[in-house]
């Protein structure tokens, strides 16, 4: 925030949402400020690869809705009705949906509009957003920085101030970890509490649509619009949506957080500043204890390993070019790797005839019950979202080891379907990147999450929207 | 793994591969196996398999007609790359059904 | 050279029948079920049984009640657990390159039916969705497929025989028994023409002592693209005859799909199918898995209508009704129901009910289920009010008839006594509705003498 003028931009969405309701603005000022930062940083960055038009004429004209018309980028992968949605990928380059997916709708219904849809790795398969078939997105943080992925251009397009909010999605921690490494906020929902209907699908059982946010309010807020039950979702959770924003400032002292995998040598430049958060959450009264780790975490690894590429083989199979989309073979590199990887697991047989998926959803009922049994002991548990700071473009990172460890830390909660936040921990002052926490909950307790969440983000100073007034 | 072996699976998927892709993934689903041998370590006798993460069985609707939900003609065609007089048009296919 | 080994010529088969449910809508989204009275294509579709990225399947509850009262009609087990997996393979008809059914965990598994020629067991009853429809034609000289994806997503339900049908006679037999009894609950039209009701026939040769040990033999031959009964028996019968003849070369049938060509009245080898087919099945996480419990399993089976032979018998008892007779009279449920209202109306005032059987048989009498009982008795007592022609107008009508027809007459006195029958019927309608028939009978004989 160097300029000296406010720009509307660089609002949180709650504060662009006081602004509108004691008119200090209008809408097609808020409008014209982003449009503005679109058209000044967009092209560099490579966070929208399509913008909605007349975003100002249907912002006013939500103006007495309880969402005031205010935008969201939307990541590529959520289908919006005229909008074209691509996942990155060359093969939808043509689609526009005659549908539009719940979670927007809903969010529509309450008088958001959608701003634009934003860059992913193609087809979620990703972590860096560097295989989008539309080229990288930057991390606005800094520049010679990827933003993390699948949800990268949700990330960034927030990071930059290029948009108040955004959507994204979760499988493997595609929410989390570009939140982390662009310096926000990332929500994974509990599995099941937003529609994956509409949603370009990739592990079925783990996919959770969820938000990027620039401070744990407006993530509180925005999940209350999104959630809910969809009759046309066979996996929606049948408990009803909440306004979440009202656990803010509801007392913290008391609670029993466990901090996983402390003891991982090869997490210890992070580790450091865990102890930070964890000394932090003390000072607030709540208790923060480290665990034994139980279970092999690279179990969960391969749980979700095996799962996501059967899911995402069986899932892309639709895409034969006849009904929608160019033909098959337009799929980039990576998304048939994953797609033979898929097949091959489910055509495969283990030693005793049993089917590997199969088998993988016995392991992850072990991880389930682990979950459960810590849950009997703490509120909720912590880890550092990701290994270390963003990458850098172009630098090809040791990645077996990278990745292991990356997908150890979100992966377990993935494959177990429970909510996580992530939320800045740290940050840099040579690099200006930041590390995030996460924070878990049992499955359904987002109140818990936005409870603690934002009063670790209220005590300290990792947040770079919380004081803008 | 054998060539012949890897590319019946690309042929499964419906996917065309090259000699250097093939050759490739054999190691890759290699460790496929490697994976699947490591979720074999895990005791899981006796461990029912999640089916559904939100633990609910019978998730079904009542039988009615909800014209809302659907496409109209058009909006069915809207994406196709070719259409003709109402239909979706594919090259004649001359194999039978697996 | 005498070979002494014996040739398989004891043929051995199984049916594997699809049906259409006729529910409102399709089998995993709400759109409407109406795959081939549609007037146009591609009219009743939506993302998910479009296949597009993102649609969702939630299945119709009605058609896993159906699905499972079908089962215990044909005194199925049912899986008190179940669920629905992907099966995948490409064709352009199958929007998600995957078709939602069940594999190892069928609703139902073990029934029987008995037919004629004996029982036909059962081996499983699953639920899956139908394809799109595929149309073979010329778009400017290039052959092309039109594709029409109304009837993608509705309800189709898989029965699958064990492999124990010995003659053409007991296919046919089981299948027209299946028909009657889906027909009978009402739960699909199961027109073969119309596609509701599909037979695809397993066959292969066996030898005596193959029978005898229970030992099937190691190939099998598909039978498909049979839409009638009558192609059912022919197409059966020219295979087990070809078999035959290639044994008799010494060759071995080809494990392999073919189709009834009624044109040429031959089985045609359809192309290649390739290797067997991996269909890759994995429990769909789209769709919650089910769980029945004992009770419900009660209530279902209670909910079951008689079954068609019972209602036979309980006819025969409370009304003495002749089984040739209520075996045509038997419908659908709701139509026996209202029926059995018919007869005990009819009882209670005196009349036969054979006789009103008969009225109904010759559609001499058209009641809708449901009408009147009050009319339809007064309709009944008018019909059977049985009036004696005067003799002389009998004589003279049956002189005119054998006038008309001296031919028969003819061949009648020359020891064709079958030509009756014929006789009989050119008289028929000239006589009134309401005529003693055993009195013109009696009276024809006479002139015929």
């Amino acid at each position: 925030m160097s300029n000296s003028a406010r720009q509307l931009n660089q609002f949180t969405f709650r504060q662009a949402l006081d602004g509108l309701a004691e008119k200090k603005f209008t809408q097609a000022e808020l409008v014209a400020d982003l449009e503005r930062a679109v058209k000044a940083q967009n092209q560099a960055l490579n966070v929208f690869l399509s913008l909605a038009p007349n975003l100002s004429a249907e912002s006013e004209a939500q103006a007495e809705r309880p969402l005031r018309g205010l935008p969201l980028a939307v990541k590529d992968n959520i289908s919006t009705r005229g909008l074209k949605t691509t996942a990155a990928s060359t093969l939808l380059a043509d689609f526009s949906p005659a549908f539009e997916s719940t979670v927007t709708a809903k969010l529509k219904a309450a008088g958001a509009t959608i701003q634009g849809k934003t860059n992913l790795d193609a087809w979620a398969h990703g972590s860096s957003t560097e295989t989008s078939d539309y080229g990288r997105t930057l991390n606005p943080r800094n520049p010679a920085y990827l933003p993390g992925g699948s949800s990268g251009g949700s990330a960034a397009a927030v990071a930059a101030n290029l948009a108040l909010a955004s959507l994204g999605t979760e499988t493997g921690g595609s929410i989390r970890q570009p939140a982390a490494w662009c310096g926000l906020v990332g929500l994974k929902p509990s599995y099941g509490r937003c529609s994956r209907f509409g949603i370009v699908p990739m592990a079925s059982s783990t996919d959770s649509p969820g938000l990027l946010t620039k401070t744990v309010e407006d993530a509180a807020l925005l999940l209350g619009w999104m959630a809910g039950f969809d009759e046309r979702d066979g996996t929606s959770l049948r408990t009803p949506s909440e306004r979440w924003e009202r656990q803010l400032g509801k007392p913290v002292a008391g609670l029993k957080v466990g901090w996983l995998y402390h003891d991982l040598e090869e997490l210890n430049e992070v580790n450091e500043k865990i102890e930070s958060v964890a000394t932090q959450l003390r000072s607030l009264g709540i208790k923060v204890e480290p665990v034994p780790t139980g279970l092999d975490p690279r179990l969960a690894i391969a749980v979700y390993t095996l799962v996501q590429r059967a899911e995402v083989a069986s899932n892309l199979a639709r895409f034969d070019g006849l009904r929608y989309g160019r033909p098959r073979t337009t799929f980039g590199a990576e998304a048939k790797r994953r797609i033979l990887l898929g097949t091959y697991a489910l055509a495969t047989r283990d030693r005793s005839e049993h089917n590997p998926y199969e088998l993988a959803q016995e392991v992850r009922t072990l991880f389930i019950r682990e979950f459960e049994q810590l849950f009997t002991q703490f509120d909720l548990v912590m880890s550092a979202t990701s290994p270390s700071f963003a990458k850098k473009v172009g630098v090809s990172a040791d990645s077996a080891m990278f990745g292991e460890l990356e997908d150890m830390l979100l992966e377990p909660s993935c494959i177990a379907g429970l909510p996580g936040l992530s939320l800045p921990c740290y940050r840099d002052q040579e690099t200006n990147l930041s590390l995030g926490l996460n924070l878990m909950a049992p499955a359904g307790r987002e109140d818990l999450l936005f409870r603690v969440g934002e009063a670790y983000e209220r005590n300290t100073p990792w947040n770079s929207w919380r004081n803008n007034d | 793994m054998k060539q012949s072996q890897v590319q019946a699976i690309a042929a499964m998927a419906q996917l065309p591969l090259s000699a250097a892709e093939a050759k490739v993934l054999s190691t890759q689903f290699k460790e496929t196996l490697a994976v699947i041998a490591q979720l074999e370590t895990a005791p899981t006798k006796g461990v029912a398999p999640t089916y559904q993460l939100t633990g609910e069985y019978n998730r079904w609707r009542e039988d009615l007609v909800r014209p809302e939900l659907s496409f109209n003609q058009a909006e069915a065609l809207s994406n196709a790359p070719r259409a003709h007089q109402g239909y979706f048009v594919v090259p004649r296919i001359l194999k039978s059904k697996p | 050279m005498t070979n002494s080994r014996p040739l398989p010529n004891r043929l051995i088969c199984g049916l594997e029948i699809h049906l259409e449910l006729k529910t409102n809508s399709k089998m995993f989204c709400a759109c409407k079920n109406d795959p081939f009275f549609a007037p146009k294509p591609n009219l009743h579709t939506c993302p998910v049984c479009l296949g597009m990225p993102g649609g969702l399947p939630v299945a119709n509850r009605k058609a896993i009640e159906w699905t499972i009262q079908l089962g215990l009609a044909l005194g199925c087990q049912i899986n008190l657990f179940s669920k629905f997996d992907r099966k995948h393979y490409f064709y352009p008809d199958l929007p998600k390159g995957y078709q939602i059914s069940q594999n190892e965990l069928p609703l139902c598994y073990d029934g029987r039916l008995t037919t004629e020629e004996g029982v036909v067991e059962i081996e499983r009853i699953h639920l899956e969705e139908d394809t799109g429809k595929l149309l073979h034609t010329q778009l400017d000289g290039e052959p092309v497929s039109l594709i029409d994806f109304n009837r993608s997503g509705v309800p189709l339900v898989e029965i699958v025989t064990r492999p124990m049908i010995v003659s053409s006679q007991q296919a046919v037999s089981f299948a027209k028994k299946l028909r009657r009894l889906i027909r009978y609950l009402e739960i699909s039209d199961a027109d073969m023409e119309q596609g509701s009701f599909r037979l695809e026939a397993n066959l292969s040769l066996q030898t005596e002592a193959q029978a005898r040990a229970g030992r099937l033999p190691d190939y099998k031959v598909e039978l498909k693209n049979i839409n009638s009964f009558r192609f059912l028996k022919e197409a059966i019968e020219f295979d087990l005859n070809r078999q035959k003849m290639l044994f008799e070369r010494g060759e071995q049938p080809r494990q392999e799909t073919r189709g009834w060509d009624s044109q040429r009245q031959a089985t045609i080898a359809q192309r290649e199918k390739g290797s067997v087919a991996n269909y890759r099945y994995f429990a769909d996480p789209d769709l919650a898995p089910l769980q029945f419990t004992e009770s419900q399993l009660q209530a279902w089976q209670k909910a079951l209508p008689p079954l068609p032979e019972v209602v036979v018998s309980h006819w025969q008892r409370d009304f003495s009704l002749k089984t040739h007779l209520s075996e045509q009279l038997i419908g659908t449920a709701s139509r026996v129901n209202w029926l059995t209202s018919l007869f005990v109306a009819t009882h209670e005032a005196g009349l036969e009910a054979n006789k009103v059987a008969s009225l109904l048989v010759n559609h001499q009498l058209k009641l809708e289920t449901g009408s009147s009982l009050k009319k339809a008795l007064t309709e009944i007592k008018r019909l059977l009010e049985v009036t004696s022609l005067p003799t002389a107008e009998l004589s003279d009508l049956i002189a005119s008839v054998l006038a008309a027809h001296s031919a028969e007459v003819a061949r009648y006195q020359a020891g064709e006594k079958k030509l009756f029958g014929y006789l009989l019927g050119q008289l028929r309608p000239l006589l009134p509705a309401q005529v003693d028939m055993n009195q013109v009978r009696a009276q024809l004989e006479r002139a015929l003498a």
